[in-house]
């Protein structure tokens, strides 16, 4: 074990012996899973029986990382799938900095805010909304790195399969839609004439629109078109373009003049829940928007692979990330909403004691209220953020030159 | 409750309690000449089950006819049960679900009890229409695999989807197709066993000829001289050793499997291959046709799909015949002529 590992290794069995584990909810039916700093392999199918069994294990071992199963079984200890006999699993979603954009030039900080925004939507509008989960049967967990988890635990969730699991990342991620549901057309009888002896039927084909009292994507499809079409109407064309892509082919012209035609009737568009009042052209414009911009920007973020696996091991909330030094904490809505990882899951046994710390490259952080500007090289810093530099792999412990010293 | 209803709906708990208080125990329903026709109608369910997809139904003008009805769904689900076949059991499901679908739109009020006892849970929402937790439409509609059924296309409201009657319908005849799939076989008594001897002997014959006509060569096993040109193309390869890619291997079996030959059979093929290793392709092969999930195994590729993977080696003039779609149907075409000519 190099020094830097010794050092954290230290600080987390200072954790561990400062407090007993949160116990995961029927946690003598989960797998328990854990990485160490002096081991390559990780250690699975490991059960616990009491919460002070647990807590011997991490003083005495304390690992670098601890996870344990989102799913219940019958015999979490056994080696093999089969033999551990699968009863259900917790329904879990998954958001992690990694799915972002430029996650690699943003700070730790900017990621962190960017990832709370989804998570809020996540819950807000998914999983207390359309889903319809009550909050006491969603734990949100801050994961310790970079990314936030929600459990859930309603009963009626814990035997969905795998498929089921997939139809919930599919409807939050908006994949799969039939735009022809949402606004669905109508074949309507606008005139007849008689041309030459016959009876010509003049059919008009208008799309609807869901009513207020709608639900699931067809409602939100109705308040995102409200959207567009207040863009539409007062948004120069350029920048029309710019926030719906799906038009950029478009003219300048026609766009203003699909906004002289909407702007007298956009309100009667919600009144009457069709578009009748529009051309065909204009209608499948709108559509097109809804469908390939607007749609995507009311999508929820998750990460698509984790929910529909009922197998996984997930990080363990009350456990110490071994790569930040952050505590996995539990979390309610309302603290989500203002949450400052760098602040509140620091673990208060971690002292401001001045620790030697060389520092690898610059780096600047804001931690517990404090600002740090640091420059490569050897400087001082309070402990809470050495274990997060050193951690992070930012920073290696103690002072380059005086272990030179030492050598010669 | 009604015992017109009770017959319509004879899987109801309602509908045995009907059975019980008329002291129809399963002995005499067995042998008792007075159950003889629920004994009947019992053969009619799965005789209907596997020749037309579909319970027929009978009119109920007596509380006899309809004890009759009520008693003749325990019966059929014993010939079923001693048959113990896959297919049958399949069928037989689909064939009593499908009738209370039918049933079920005539008689949208029934909906409610009906749900209640599959343990559908579900409550008519404001506008009439039915509204149902999604983790209980999960289960069924993932079973139903077209776009529509899928959750985001559904009105999904503060964990409820609102579904028109008619949908409910079909996520209720899917339950009740699971539930009797799951339930059969029952697990028959010999002497229960030996009474319905004859019956059972009737269905598993009627049974065996469906099953031939259902394949493409008409029970009569695989005859090589009816191969479409792409499957005996990689046939020949697989016999000559050369490396097939996935694809190409997932087509033969496939297709073999199709034409009804089990894993014996297939392997009998591969093994003439110089360097043929049977632990090898057994995994693979068992896996594609089921044997290891207890499934019937992938379908083979139909022809478009074939074209996309580089495997319709030199199509004959049959392919390029009308609707050739599937090399099935090549198959089916050349076995078909064959027979036919003197
Ligand atoms: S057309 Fe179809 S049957 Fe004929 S060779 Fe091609 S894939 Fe085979």
């Amino acid at each position: 074990m190099d020094r830097n590992s010794r050092f954290l290794l230290r600080s987390l069995r200072k954790y561990y012996k400062s407090c007993a584990p949160p116990m995961p909810h029927r946690f003598t039916r989960r797998e328990f899973g854990f990485m160490f700093f002096d081991r390559e392999m990780m250690q699975r199918h490991t059960s616990f029986g009491t919460q002070d069994e647990l807590r011997r294990f991490l003083i005495s071992q304390v690992p670098r990382h601890s996870y344990y199963s989102t799913a219940y079984y019958r015999r979490p200890g056994a080696p093999t799938m089969d033999e551990k006999e699968w009863l259900g699993a917790e329904l879990i979603f998954d958001l992690d900095a990694d799915h972002l954009e430029g996650a690699g030039d943003m700070t730790y900080d900017g990621m962190m805010s960017r990832i709370r925004g989804e998570m809020v939507t996540l819950v807000d509008s998914f999983l207390m909304g359309d889903l319809g989960f009550r909050e006491e049967s969603i734990q949100i967990c801050f994961s310790g790195g970079r990314g936030y988890h929600a459990h859930v635990t309603q009963d009626d969730v814990l035997t969905l399969g795998t498929h089921e699991r997939r139809e919930l990342v599919d409807y939050i991620t908006c994949s799969g839609m039939n735009i022809d549901w949402i606004f669905p057309v109508d074949h309507r009888l606008v005139g007849s004439a008689v041309v030459a002896g016959q009876t010509r039927r003049n059919i008009a084909e208008i799309r609807r629109i869901p009513s207020e009292d709608s639900g699931g994507w067809r409602l939100r499809m109705r308040r995102g078109l409200m959207e567009v079409v207040e863009d539409v109407c007062t948004m120069e064309p350029a920048a029309l373009k710019r926030a719906y892509p799906s038009i950029k082919g478009s003219g300048n012209s026609s766009l203003l003049n699909l906004q002289g035609r909407l702007i007298p009737v956009r309100d009667s568009l919600f009144e009457k829940d069709d578009m009748s009042l529009l051309n065909k052209r204009d209608q499948e414009l709108l559509v097109k928007i809804m469908k390939e911009d607007k749609s995507r920007m009311m999508a929820g973020e998750v990460d698509k692979p984790v929910t529909p696996d009922i197998k996984r091991l997930i990080r363990l909330p009350g456990s110490v990330h071994g790569k930040t030094g952050l505590r996995v904490s539990t979390l309610t809505r309302d603290e989500l909403g203002d949450y400052e990882p760098l602040t509140q899951a620091v673990p208060d046994v971690y002292t401001d004691e001045p620790v030697k710390v060389t520092m690898r490259r610059p780096y600047a952080l804001r931690m517990k209220d404090e600002r740090f500007d640091l420059a490569a090289g050897e400087t001082e810093v309070p402990e809470y953020a050495a274990i997060f530099l050193i951690g992070r792999g930012e920073a290696d412990f103690g002072h380059a030159s005086e272990r030179e010293e030492l050598a010669r | 409750m009604d015992h017109v209803l009770l017959a319509r709906y004879p899987f109801l708990k309602a509908s045995a309690e009907f059975a019980d208080s008329n002291d129809a125990d399963i002995e005499s329903l067995i042998v008792s000449p007075s159950y003889a026709e629920a004994r009947k109608r019992g053969m009619q369910r799965v005789l209907d089950a596997i020749e037309h997809h579909k319970v027929s139904e009978v009119s109920l003008t007596s509380d006899y006819a309809c004890l009759m009805e009520v008693l003749s769904y325990p019966y059929a689900r014993i010939l079923v049960s001693s048959v113990d076949d896959r297919f049958l059991t399949r069928r037989y499901a689909l064939a009593e679900a499908t009738r209370m679908y039918d049933l079920l739109k005539g008689d949208p009020a029934q909906s409610v009890p009906v749900s209640k006892e599959l343990e559908v849970r579900s409550s008519i929402d404001g506008s009439s229409r039915i509204s149902m937790p999604f983790a209980d439409y999960l289960r069924y509609s993932c079973l139903l695999k077209a776009a529509e059924w899928k959750l985001i296309n559904t009105e999904l409201k503060d964990g409820n989807v609102l579904m028109e009657r008619d949908r409910f319908g079909r996520v209720l005849q899917t339950a009740l197709q699971e539930r009797i799939e799951s339930e059969l076989p029952l697990k028959v008594p010999d002497g229960i066993r030996k009474a319905v001897r004859q019956d059972v002997d009737r269905v598993t014959l009627r049974l065996g000829e469906m099953k031939n006509r259902l394949s493409p060569t008409g029970g009569e096993g695989m005859n090589p001289e009816y191969l479409p040109p792409c499957i005996r193309a990689i046939l020949a390869n697989a016999q000559n050793g050369v490396n097939l890619p996935h694809s190409a291997r997932f087509a033969l079996v496939t297709f073999l499997h199709a034409l009804g030959t089990d894993y014996d059979g297939i392997i009998a093929l591969f093994s003439q291959s110089p360097d043929f290793d049977e632990a090898k392709s057994r995994y693979q092969i068992k896996h594609i046709i089921g044997e290891l999930s207890g499934t019937d195994g992938y379908t083979p590729p139909e022809c478009s799909t074939m074209k996309t993977n580089g495997l319709c080696f030199e199509p004959d003039g049959i392919c390029n015949g009308e609707r050739m779609n599937h090399p099935l149907t090549y198959y089916r075409r050349r076995s078909g002529t064959a027979r036919k000519a003197p």
